[in-house]
């Protein structure tokens, strides 16, 4: 409700929406803001250039793997030399302590 | 799209170019209308969108569906470079609505007011002017059609939080519509 004087003016105050206005704002906002379509030539040319660095993407990610792979190759293969050795070193090890004194003197 | 072919082709496109590729064309409108509505420039609107995609390839991987939709997660890339790139130009959008007065839900007739040209015009201008979280808000929920759900994963705020803002966002709007036209009214009896 609203009162005008020659003076001044007021106004009832309120904080709340009633679902008819809600709904009726929701229209209107929806009718104000209609879809704003970018310009043909640019959703191309990003569409290329994207395509081309998700490209460069993938092929850094398949030579971070194949990296990832060789140096697990590599890695791998050199422990199990090292393993191979101790286990060698610990196998001769057991056996001289197993073996029998030899005489010193015929 | 179906959101069971979007989530293969979400996996797809974590390892194929061509499938982000189709991502891309599903969503580019899209965001670009987003960058535009609350830059108003269409150049400003493209730079923002390319970024939007270049940091979503980026991170693409990362990107797992626990509730959160693809394009919610899109939406909030895309709303990170926005906040950023109002504080990098030192722009901000200037009306406080919480210091226009709220008018009577009872005052006048609101579809009269709503449905006139004039009204429309201000409501646009309006909207242009609101702060950015409000503006986001507006453009997402009557443009995009978003849930309050993933709004609020665009804005970083719980549900709860969104209804509120939601509903004191379209409160205020209103009220500084009738204020409008009844200073309107009173200058133009």
């Amino acid at each position: 409700m609203i009162f005008k004087t020659r003076k001044a003016r007021y106004i009832t105050l309120g904080n709340t929406l009633q679902d008819g206005h809600e709904a009726m704002l929701a229209r209107t906002l929806l009718a104000v803001l209609p879809p704003v379509k970018p310009q043909t030539a640019f959703v191309t040319l990003l569409e290329q250039e994207l395509r081309q660095a998700a490209q460069q993407q993938a092929n850094a990610t398949r030579s971070l793997n194949t990296l990832a792979n060789a140096m697990g190759i590599v890695g791998g293969g050199a422990l199990s030399i090292v393993g191979g050795v101790l286990l060698w070193r610990h196998w001769q090890h057991q056996r001289d302590r197993k073996a029998p004194p030899k005489p010193v003197l015929a | 799209m179906e959101r069971i072919d979007e989530k293969e082709l979400i996996e797809k496109a974590k390892h194929e170019p061509e499938a982000f590729g189709d991502l891309y064309r599903h969503y580019v409108e899209r965001i670009y209308n987003y960058h535009y509505r609350h830059t108003n420039s269409r150049e400003e609107a493209e730079d923002l969108t390319s970024r939007t995609f270049y940091r979503a390839l980026r991170n693409l991987h990362a990107y797992q569906d626990r509730g959160a939709t693809f394009q919610a997660w899109l939406f909030r890339i895309a709303h990170n470079l926005l906040v950023n790139h109002y504080r990098d130009s030192g722009r901000r959008p200037s009306i406080a609505l919480e210091d226009a007065p709220p008018l009577s839900a009872e005052y006048g007739n609101p579809e009269r007011e709503l449905e006139s040209e004039e009204t429309q015009s201000q409501l646009l201008d309006l909207i242009a002017t609101l702060p950015e979280e409000r503006k986001t808000l507006v453009i997402l929920k009557f443009v995009e059609q978003m849930s309050n759900t993933e709004i609020g994963i665009v804005l970083g705020k719980s549900e709860g939080a969104v209804k509120a803002l939601y509903h004191r966002t379209l409160t205020s709007l209103r009220a500084i519509l009738l204020m409008e036209q009844s200073n309107h009214d009173f200058q133009n009896p």
